[in-house]
């Protein structure tokens, strides 16, 4: 079939009719969300950190194995008061990939700390030693590192670096919560971790977060940052935010977690699946998860090779007409960005080279077997009409 | 016994909202809970916009962002210590200002003695059900070009002038930490009638639900879930049944408490048909204020709690000066906030009136 006659993009029915995105959004078992929250709801106070927000940080530092785990009301300001509490002081600038999430630079505005922007491993997309190393400068307050989604930023070399040149070290986790690295739990390296329980993401709190670290004069001052710097007795003793999560994300999370293994299992059978389909297409890549390590397998993520003959912005443009949600990879980088606050970068040779080839495919609850089968169909269809698309697109024969 | 509200919808309540949550499968991200809140609390509060965020500390850190102000900002010393804490990560240089004698809200004439050119806005807090003097601070920002914030948990719903409270000042914010009228267990909504502004509050607090792009100097994650505003609606549903409630709790105090000489309730004068009646102070007489910390000892041994006594900002010098501030610290030091809400029984009541009256009757000696 032709593609002014199969394509939504160019006026014909998406094959979807709700559509596939790359959000989680899985829903934990009702009961068990109820009987998590129906005490506390019960004794009329829910917003308190109370006891089930103390269960909630137990069980999340079990699960990372780490000493001390600090609920949040979200991944941001879990972001924002972690690099508060371990920034060097006297120092203005912060250490970030600029091919991660859109939010990481403004996130160190609001600490008052200068983007410094690195690039990343053409293998992993995350930072690596030699990256960094290279951009630490006597300004340098803290190391940001955000894992990229399916692999993990160079952990030990990060670790490494930070312990020889005495910088603070942190790590935006969001997309490796279930990841295993050297037999360890990732959570536990470095100096913190931060991790987000939004609706999309492999632990669905409805919003909330939470910061893990081993360090308990750190952890003692999270606690207080989080609530406006009171402690338990009612003292003012440190500088912060009113960042407490309430229990009624608290308790969708604990009942997200306890279905986290068999969501682990459903998201590997979505991932070979597409595997199987994606190894015969042209110009596609696939890129894998670690088989010797634990991984969640949740995020699909494909390279666009030599083979793929349009550009990707105009395939996400067809694929989302068809209610297929595919997201260009970290797009735009943040040094492309414009922003009102000043930046540093150093050289981002792989960064400018990767920043137009990657993307995430449909995953998460809504995605089934079928579903993949389709859009895998439909990739290889609009690789293989490619010259008719970009033909069609020129006359502007969309309708 | 806790200071604070607690209004929460009934066990089998809430599963239905529970249930529609997970028929629709929408958590986050500006669903269709949340927009009904939105339009429900614009009509209510006859505003056109209501932007509601995750708590009332980022609503206020949003506000102040969306408003591109900077250097100074004058906040009232006579209150939370969030407020300065947020004005210093909004990146201003927050001032106190003193409140009236014996009065809870900021003071005009106070405002004008602090206000100078590296001023770029006033926050106003409602406390006690007593509104600020609007038309006054309105006048005088007006005059001198500074933004106006009010914070608005306490008069929620209430008029002034015959205005239902959300379109004063370039915008209001109310809390619905669990302790207030309104319960999200946390959660807040910034109002305003202009245009430019909203779309600035929204861009800021997500990309869902922001309409239309505007420019804005950084973004900060303000989302409210689904659940969150499912919980409020339903209990701005029964705004009428808590008033009711606690003005009949706030009556028992006033019967037992009403034949004190040296102190007596603090009763706002307002021409409102409704008031929330959710602060019940006592007031204690100058001459009498030395009593006061051994009245909250006391007090304090039956489970009442205070937080005027620390997490208040002018008790805090460590993070600015406390300079001109003798009226709010001499009216911490005089009054005694007395718990109402769900918490609270008519038992506890009679207890803690008890405990008051005999503390003056005896003056303070066993």
């Amino acid at each position: 079939m032709r593609p002014e006659n199969k394509l939504a993009y160019f006026g014909n029915e998406p094959v979807f009719d709700v559509p596939r995105s790359t959000s989680n959004l899985v829903q934990p078992n009702k009961d068990n969300f109820l009987n998590y929250l129906e005490a506390s709801y019960k004794s009329k106070i829910i917003c308190s950190n109370g006891p089930l927000v103390s269960l909630f940080e137990q069980r999340f530092a079990e699960l990372h194995g780490t000493k001390h785990c600090i609920a949040v009301c979200n991944g941001l300001w879990g972001l924002v008061l972690a690099i508060y509490c371990l920034k060097k002081e006297n120092c203005s600038e912060i250490i970030m990939p600029s091919l991660t999430y859109r939010r990481l630079a403004d996130i160190a505005a609001w600490v008052k700390l200068t983007p410094f922007y690195c690039d990343v491993d053409r293998i992993s997309l995350g930072l690596t030693k030699e990256t960094v190393a290279k951009n630490i400068t006597k300004n340098t307050a803290l190391i940001l590192a955000p894992h990229p989604i399916v692999n993990l930023c160079d952990i030990n070399g990060l670790v490494e670096l930070a312990n020889e040149r005495g910088l603070p070290l942190l790590f935006d986790s969001v997309e490796s919560y279930y990841a295993d690295h050297g037999g360890k739990k990732i959570g536990s390296f470095g100096d913190a971790e931060c991790f987000s329980m939004h609706a999309s993401k492999l632990i669905n709190g409805f919003e909330g977060g939470y910061i893990t670290t081993s360090n308990d004069h750190l952890a003692e001052k999270l606690r207080l940052a989080r609530n406006n710097g009171i402690d338990d007795s009612g003292l003012v003793k440190y500088f912060g935010i009113n960042a407490c999560l309430t229990d009624l994300h608290a308790a969708f999370g604990l009942a997200s977690l306890d279905e986290i293994d068999d969501q682990v299992t459903i998201n590997k059978e979505r991932f070979y699946k597409y595997k199987s389909m994606i190894g015969n297409s042209m110009g596609l890549r696939l890129v894998e998860y670690s088989t010797f390590e634990r991984r969640s397998f949740k995020n699909i993520l494909v390279e666009l090779d030599s083979n793929w003959r349009l550009n990707r912005d105009l395939t996400i443009r067809i694929l989302q007409a068809e209610n297929m949600i595919v997201r260009p990879y970290y797009s735009p980088p943040l040094h492309d960005k414009e922003t009102s606050y000043p930046t540093l970068m150093g050289d981002l040779t792989n960064t400018n080279e990767l920043k137009n080839k990657f993307m995430l495919l449909p995953c998460g609850e809504f995605v089934s077997r079928q579903d993949i089968e389709v859009i895998v169909e439909y990739l290889d269809y609009i690789n293989l009409h490619a010259e008719d698309i970009i033909s069609l697109e020129k006359v502007g024969n969309k309708l | 016994m806790r200071n604070g509200q607690y209004n929460l919808p009934e066990w089998d309540k809430f599963k239905i909202i529970v249930d529609g949550v997970y028929d629709r499968k929408y958590y986050t991200n500006h669903g269709p809970l949340l927009i009904q809140l939105e339009n429900k609390l614009s009509e209510f509060m006859d505003v056109q916009h209501a932007v509601c965020m995750t708590n009332m500390d980022i609503a206020l850190m949003i506000s102040l962002l969306a408003l591109d102000i900077e250097k100074k900002i004058l906040i009232p010393a006579f209150s939370s210590i969030s407020i300065a804490q947020n004005a210093l990560w909004a990146g201003l240089n927050p001032v106190y200002c003193d409140n009236a004698e014996g009065q809870p809200n900021i003071s005009v004439q106070n405002l004008l003695q602090y206000l100078d050119t590296d001023v770029s806005a006033i926050i106003a807090v409602h406390n006690w059900g007593a509104s600020c003097d609007i038309d006054a601070i309105k006048n005088l920002t007006k005059k001198e070009n500074v933004k106006l914030i009010y914070c608005s948990s306490d008069v929620i719903g209430q008029t002034y002038n015959g205005t239902v409270h959300g379109s004063n000042g370039d915008l209001e914010i109310f809390s619905f930490q669990e302790k207030e009228m309104i319960n999200g267990g946390d959660g807040a909504c910034v109002t305003t009638n202009d245009d430019q502004l909203a779309a600035r509050l929204r861009n800021i607090r997500s990309s869902y639900g922001a309409r239309h792009s505007v420019k804005i100097p950084y973004t900060g994650n303000g989302r409210m879930s689904e659940i969150q505003a499912g919980l409020i609606l339903e209990t701005l549903n029964s705004l009428e049944d808590s008033r009711d409630k606690n003005k009949a709790q706030f009556g028992w105090y006033k019967e037992s408490l009403d034949n004190l000489e040296e102190a007596c309730l603090f009763i706002p004068i307002s021409s409102n048909a409704r008031m929330n009646f959710n602060k019940p102070i006592l007031r204690v007489n100058k001459s009498k204020a030395h009593l006061v910390p051994n009245l909250k000892m006391k007090l304090k041994t039956i489970g009442w709690e205070s937080k005027y006594d620390l997490e208040y900002g002018v008790n805090v010098n460590s993070l600015m000066p406390i300079n001109g501030a003798s009226n709010a610290l001499s009216l911490r030091d005089s009054i005694v906030e007395l718990p109402i809400g769900r918490l609270v029984s008519k038992e506890d009541i009679s207890i803690i009136c008890s405990i008051i009256v005999n503390q003056f009757n005896t003056d303070g000696y066993p």
